[in-house]
């Protein structure tokens, strides 16, 4: 198993006005399986994305990423954990508007590649996404469909283990959503978890997990 | 490595506003930096220039009528008459003891004595003034003129400075009285002995009249008197005496010369073994006051005299100065706090993606840090740059401890606009925020 959550809760405010977003869930996801989280809004599929990147700290639970437990209370951990390991898509790209879109997908990089490297890697991926032409570009000279395989490009510079796309295509019309969706089914080289209300999405993966008020169904 | 270039970006990212922000902080600390060196100089003042002789403080008083002051003044109704009031009140005070000593080159006709008698030859304007040249003067003497060290003195100044005569004899009662056809007494430094005995006439030019002059002695070797800020060896120097004139001004002539004479006569030196510059200058301003003279006159070393600008003393002025300063200040990191405040709010979105992309909280926090610190350290820059001309082109002394103060500034101001930001960003939900459009 690559990832194992056990018993994981994450509880917004307290007493009366407690939301239980994720309550005692248990879940494990194997090696380079798609698998999709599907469930309506606010159901805690984005909680749970959040949680899987290291980026939200569960309320109770144990998370364990390869065998190892994942230590929450430490922020520098938590970033090299996702540096290493986890690819972060989300369904409005999240790019930085006055960075170009080869400048916008090496922003996770840090030590590991020396320039030429990275330019090899980031032309490869670019190659493979068709966005090639577009790496000079800012985001706002790109369609949607450009921006989401950018941040794709992004989320997978770094080569992570796990690839996390939260509701990918919600921002794209059907033609683009296909598109991405491809990409992401051709990504062998790593663990994919989509989270998204799209039942057709959910119908392309491996594997389909529900989630109804926190809980798995 | 990538801490500094996120934060080189997120800076680039609003120049105008940098460049504002900047000028308005080097400002600030420029004018801070030139109050602690006003105030730096006028506390230096007042230590340097209260000097002790024996057990007596000298202070030199100077007119402040200068410029339009000056134009001001001799417009006005009676201003000999003020001049003399004022002459009156300084040497009957009974606070002080007032000497009457101006020193002011005369013209003396066939001069025997070498160049080291002369004053364009001393202070070198010898060579746009010849040592010796042809005049007329107002009485129709003419003659060829050298331009001879003097220096007046009033009889009470004798004995203050112990001044006797070698040979000869000083100047009578009825010789410091003003007399219109009267032979003008000379005294002569030691060093004449080789070139004018006594009995010698001569015809000079002097700055209230000029006629025949005689010599009536020489000083003992070695006479000095303090003139304020340092000891004149008088050796040299021709001694006259500082007359009195109590006539009423008859013609016009006649009131150039009083007025002369009184300007001569309010620059003199205040003797007092109690009363500090301040406290002799406060007086000084009283009469000033009452005989409506304004500005007033200035005691060296004061730093409640008053100047020309809006009338302030210099106490006054280096308290405002240090208010505007600590207001700039103020200002300056109230803004800077503001606007780092207001671009972390509005950039929050791109932090929430930074740290999407890896970049740790404690990253994050190091790139405001560091962004707070590029627009304080080139405002800093900026300041010393700034500063450094002021300070050349107005002489002013630049000490090391003042960038202690600037330190305390900027540490004010990297606190100020650091903890709030970095504030904002930690309450802030990141993984709510990179969902943001």
């Amino acid at each position: 198993m690559l990832i194992e959550l056990q018993d994981i809760s994450k509880y917004y405010g307290s007493g009366q006005n407690c939301v239980k977003a994720l309550d005692h869930i248990n879940i494990s996801f194997r090696e380079y399986e798609m698998t999709a989280v599907i469930g309506k809004s606010g159901c805690g599929k984005s909680t749970l994305i959040n949680i899987l990147a290291g980026l939200a700290t569960p309320t109770s639970g144990r998370y364990y990423f390869n065998g190892n437990l994942i230590d929450f209370s430490k922020q520098n951990q938590l970033s090299k954990f996702r540096y290493e390991n986890i690819g972060i898509i989300v369904q409005n790209f999240a790019l930085i508007n006055n960075m170009t879109a080869y400048q916008n997908i090496a922003l996770p990089v840090r030590k590991r590649f020396v320039k030429g490297k990275l330019v090899d890697s980031i032309e490869a991926i670019a190659n493979r996404l068709g966005i090639y032409e577009k790496l000079d570009s800012f985001p706002y000279q790109l369609s949607g469909g450009e921006c989401q395989r950018v941040a794709i490009a992004r989320a997978l510079i770094c080569e992570p283990k796990l690839i996390l796309a939260d509701e990918p295509t919600g921002a794209l019309d059907a033609d683009n959503a296909g598109n991405v969706i491809s990409i992401l089914k051709d990504i062998t080289e790593a663990t994919v978890i989509i989270a998204t209300h799209d039942m057709e999405i959910a119908a392309q993966c491996q594997r389909t997990i529900t989630l109804s008020y926190g809980k798995i169904k | 490595m990538r801490i500094i270039k996120e934060a080189r970006r997120s800076f680039n990212s609003t120049p105008i506003y940098n460049w504002l922000i900047i000028v308005l902080f080097a400002i600030s600390l420029t004018v801070t930096l030139f109050s602690l060196s006003s105030a730096f100089v006028s506390s230096g003042e007042g230590n340097t220039y209260r000097q002790m002789y024996g057990e007596t403080n000298y202070y030199k008083i100077t007119d402040n009528l200068v410029g339009n002051a000056e134009k001001r003044f001799f417009n006005s109704e009676d201003s000999v008459g003020k001049l003399k009031r004022f002459y009156s009140m300084l040497s009957s005070s009974e606070k002080f003891e007032y000497l009457e000593i101006y020193k002011q080159p005369i013209e003396v006709d066939n001069f025997k004595g070498g160049v080291d008698f002369l004053y364009n030859y001393e202070s070198g304007l010898y060579e746009n003034q010849p040592l010796k040249r042809e005049l007329t003067l107002s009485d129709g003497y003419s003659g060829v003129f050298s331009n001879v060290k003097a220096v007046w003195l009033s009889e009470n100044s004798f004995s203050s400075f112990n001044i006797a005569v070698a040979n000869g004899r000083t100047f009578t009662d009825e010789e410091y009285q003003y007399s219109e056809d009267a032979v003008l007494p000379i005294l002569l430094g030691a060093k004449y002995k080789n070139y004018y005995k006594i009995g010698d006439t001569f015809h000079v030019d002097e700055i209230v009249t000029c006629g025949e002059a005689q010599v009536v002695g020489f000083l003992k070797d070695g006479t000095s008197i303090w003139t304020g800020s340092h000891f004149d060896n008088l050796d040299d120097y021709m001694i006259l005496p500082m007359i009195n004139d109590k006539s009423i001004i008859s013609d016009q002539a006649d009131y150039f010369r009083q007025v002369v004479l009184y300007l001569m006569k309010i620059n003199g030196l205040i003797v007092s073994s109690h009363l500090s510059a301040n406290e002799v200058q406060a007086y000084v301003n009283e009469m000033c006051r009452e005989c409506e003279i304004i500005p007033s006159s200035y005691i060296d070393g004061a730093t409640n005299s008053q100047s020309y600008i809006f009338g302030l003393n210099i106490n006054q002025i280096i308290d405002a100065l240090t208010t505007i300063s600590l207001f700039l200040v103020i200002f300056a990191c109230f803004i800077l706090s503001v606007f780092m405040f207001t671009k972390i709010k509005q950039k929050l979105r791109y932090y929430a993606i930074l740290s999407l992309c890896n970049f740790t909280m404690q990253e994050l926090y190091m790139m405001i840090t560091f962004e707070v610190m590029l627009f304080i350290i080139i405002s800093n820059l900026l300041s010393f740059a700034l500063s450094g001309i002021v300070f050349m082109i107005m002489q002013m002394p630049f000490k090391v401890q003042f960038l202690a103060y600037i330190l305390v500034v900027d540490i004010v101001a990297a606190l100020a606009s650091i903890l709030p930001s970095i504030h904002e960003l930690h309450n802030s939900d990141m993984t709510v925020l990179f969902r943001r459009r």
